[in-house]
């Protein structure tokens, strides 16, 4: 099923988003650097709203195809956890990310991007 | 309110202190994208140390003990990035980016709610990873990225580590070549080797000089602060460093500088009451003599108050009243742990740094300090430091039917092992290496040796034994690459990555893997 999300359709990264049995999920394809990080910030905040619309569990984000996501679209993540966890308790959703253990990046990066929410984030391999 | 030991700080103040920490981490994080880009100038890089000391010390006076610990760790960081001139990996970067935001959520959250959720044990623990992975000393940054990192890196620093490793590939290319040709164009390709390894040295050591007058300025910024009138001169010229060097004489030079020039140096009119020209002098001068590089800081002020050390001491409980000790003893005093913070070292003599973490930073890499002092003229701090290329362990073995030397990282076991030859992996063919004619370890010295790393296995076509121990990495090429040439004991040896080399057989029958290669080539994939 479409979402309201809008996707990200460029030459270096894709994104779109799905909802499927009651699952909302994300899947990133590519590369994304700097130029990506508004495109991101976007999806991720009509993902937030999204979720609240639906009034999901869990957000799923799929970035086992992403090659490689640089600091500043990092931010952009932790501006979204942040937005999450300034929810009342009942409103709160998880975040599950689902990594490729081959891509040594995403080990320590989402490692530490758990840290900032350890009960709301969940990384998968 | 929040509470502050016994205070409670009003919430007027705690917004106040929220707000301009705010202000500084934005400043921070500008400034830290802008070094990452080599796009700052160079005020930039001592804005962001002093912004974050200041959010440390006022983090700890409205009683956010936990965003003073993070400082403190961005700031070892940021150190060790310094060190490197920002030539470090996108893990770094990644890691100093999510602290600083990091730093911003634990500002955020109201100080009378429960923390929930927030893991800032787990996220000290990731620092201290990259710290270690990115900045230990047989780990050049970057190397161990993937291709997709080196190519959205465009520093001018990731630069010439790019360079650095594609001229590796190169070199090491010409040494394969020369090793498979005969008569003068062997001693050709030897010596146009020996060109890019002198190249790859220079992309690798960096001068000293640039430091060394960096500190030099900032120590005679501080003399100016001071109302003092100092003259502080560097000299360095030819001398090169590696960047382990470099990282260590980064922050034990500035901090003696500052010290000779806040402590060494008298007010001018103590100076001339003791019949000095009224300018004090601060000197640091460095030479480089065999494997090691000696730096010196001089100062022509009042020397090191031992009398003042002794009671220090005693004080400490570190000597008994009736201990009797020497100047020597006194002098070596001044390193204790303790003796050098309030009464040694005022807050002006750097982020808070005192000699005994000097001589411990010195110490850690294999080098020493001395400090000599002439009362009433002055004193001379001595650091000396080993200059080494990185190393690996390795096993090593000859090829068969040749002389050439192969190296196997030390991290797989290596044994002799009953198996048929036609089964093992001969590398020197995959290499297309030459028979070397009138070899002593000819084909009958064959035999066949298994290397284990976790759960993959390799068995390899070998040649005489060898020793093995420390090879240093004279030409390092990234892990995809089959070969890096390392020196062992003096001899050029080549350094062979099982999975790389797997991948050159292309299923080539005559050089088919041994059982287990495939999962030796997950492993290292």
């Amino acid at each position: 099923m479409t979402t309201q999300v809008p996707p990200i359709t460029t030459a270096e990264l894709n994104a779109t988003s799905t909802f499927e049995g009651g699952q909302l999920a994300t899947r990133f394809v590519g590369t994304a650097d700097s130029r990506a990080m508004k495109s991101i910030d976007s999806l991720l905040k009509a993902l937030h709203e999204e979720a609240l619309r639906l009034q999901v569990r869990e957000v799923t984000i799929d970035l086992t195809q992403l090659e490689f996501m640089n600091s500043s679209c990092f931010k952009a993540f932790v501006t979204w956890i942040g937005n999450l966890q300034d929810l009342e308790s009942p409103k709160q959703y998880s975040i599950v990310f689902k990594s490729d253990d081959n891509k040594h990046w995403q080990r320590r990066s989402l490692e530490a991007l758990s840290c900032f929410a350890v009960d709301l984030i969940r990384v998968e391999t | 309110m929040t509470r502050v030991g016994v205070y409670v700080l009003p919430e007027s103040l705690l917004a106040r202190f929220r707000t301009v920490s705010y202000e500084r981490l934005d400043r921070i994080d500008s400034a830290w994208v802008a070094l990452m880009q080599g796009t700052g100038p160079r005020s930039v890089e001592d804005d962001v140390f002093r912004d974050l000391h200041t959010l440390k010390g006022d983090a700890q006076v409205a009683g956010f003990s936990d965003v003073g610990v993070l400082c403190q760790r961005l700031e070892d960081l940021l150190s060790a990035a310094r060190g490197r001139q920002y030539r470090v990996n996108e893990e770094v970067d990644i890691v100093v980016t999510m602290s600083i935001q990091f730093i911003g959520m634990l500002l955020r959250k109201k100080s009378d709610v429960p923390r929930t959720g927030i893991d800032l044990e787990g996220f000290l623990a990731q620092i201290q990873e990259v710290l270690t992975d990115a900045f230990q000393r047989t780990d050049a940054p970057v190397i161990h990225q993937p291709a997709t990192h080196l190519r959205l890196a465009d520093t001018p620093g990731r630069n010439a580590i790019r360079a650095s490793l594609r001229l590796g590939s190169v070199a090491t290319t010409v040494y394969l070549e020369h090793l498979r040709t005969t008569g003068r164009s062997r001693a050709r390709l030897r010596d146009a080797w020996h060109i890019l390894v002198r190249e790859l040295e220079g992309l690798e050591w960096v001068p000293l000089a640039p430091l060394l007058e960096r500190h030099a300025t900032s120590a005679s910024q501080l003399a100016t602060e001071l109302g003092k009138d100092v003259r502080v001169t560097s000299e360095a010229v030819g001398i090169r460093v590696s960047v382990d060097v470099l990282d260590t004489l980064n922050t034990t030079v500035l901090h003696a500088l500052r010290n000779a020039v806040d402590h060494g140096i008298e007010p001018s009119a103590a100076r001339r009451a003791r019949g000095k020209e009224c300018a004090g002098n601060v000197r640091v001068t460095a030479d480089a003599a065999g494997d090691f590089v000696e730096v010196v800081i001089s100062d022509d002020g009042q020397g090191v108050d031992t009398e003042a050390v002794r009671r220090r001491a005693a004080a400490l409980g570190l000597l008994a009243t009736e201990d009797s000790p020497s100047e020597a003893q006194l002098l070596e005093l001044v390193f204790h742990a303790g003796l050098s913070t309030r009464d040694a070292v005022s807050d002006t003599s750097g982020r808070g740094v005192g000699m005994d973490a000097v001589k411990t930073a010195v110490i850690r890499v294999g080098g020493s300090v001395t400090l000599e002092s002439f009362r009433g003229r002055g004193t001379k701090l001595s650091i000396r430091l080993p200059q080494t290329r990185s190393t690996i362990d390795v096993h090593a073995f000859r090829a068969p039917r040749s002389n050439v030397l192969f190296a196997i990282d030390s991290g797989w076991t290596l044994e002799q092992v009953d198996r048929p030859l036609e089964a093992a992996l001969d590398a020197a063919a995959l290499l297309e290496l030459p028979v070397t004619e009138g070899t002593l370890d000819g084909v009958d010295a064959c035999r066949a040796v298994r290397l284990r790393h976790i759960n993959a296995e390799l068995t390899l076509l070998a040649g005489a034994a060898h020793p093995g121990g420390p090879a240093q990495r004279i030409c390092v090429t990234v892990q995809e690459d089959p070969v890096e040439i390392v020196t062992l004991g003096g001899e050029d040896a080549l350094l062979l990555r099982p999975a790389a080399l797997l991948a050159l057989t292309h299923g080539d029958a005559a050089v088919r893997p041994a059982p287990g290669l495939d999962s030796a080539r997950r492993q290292e994939a």
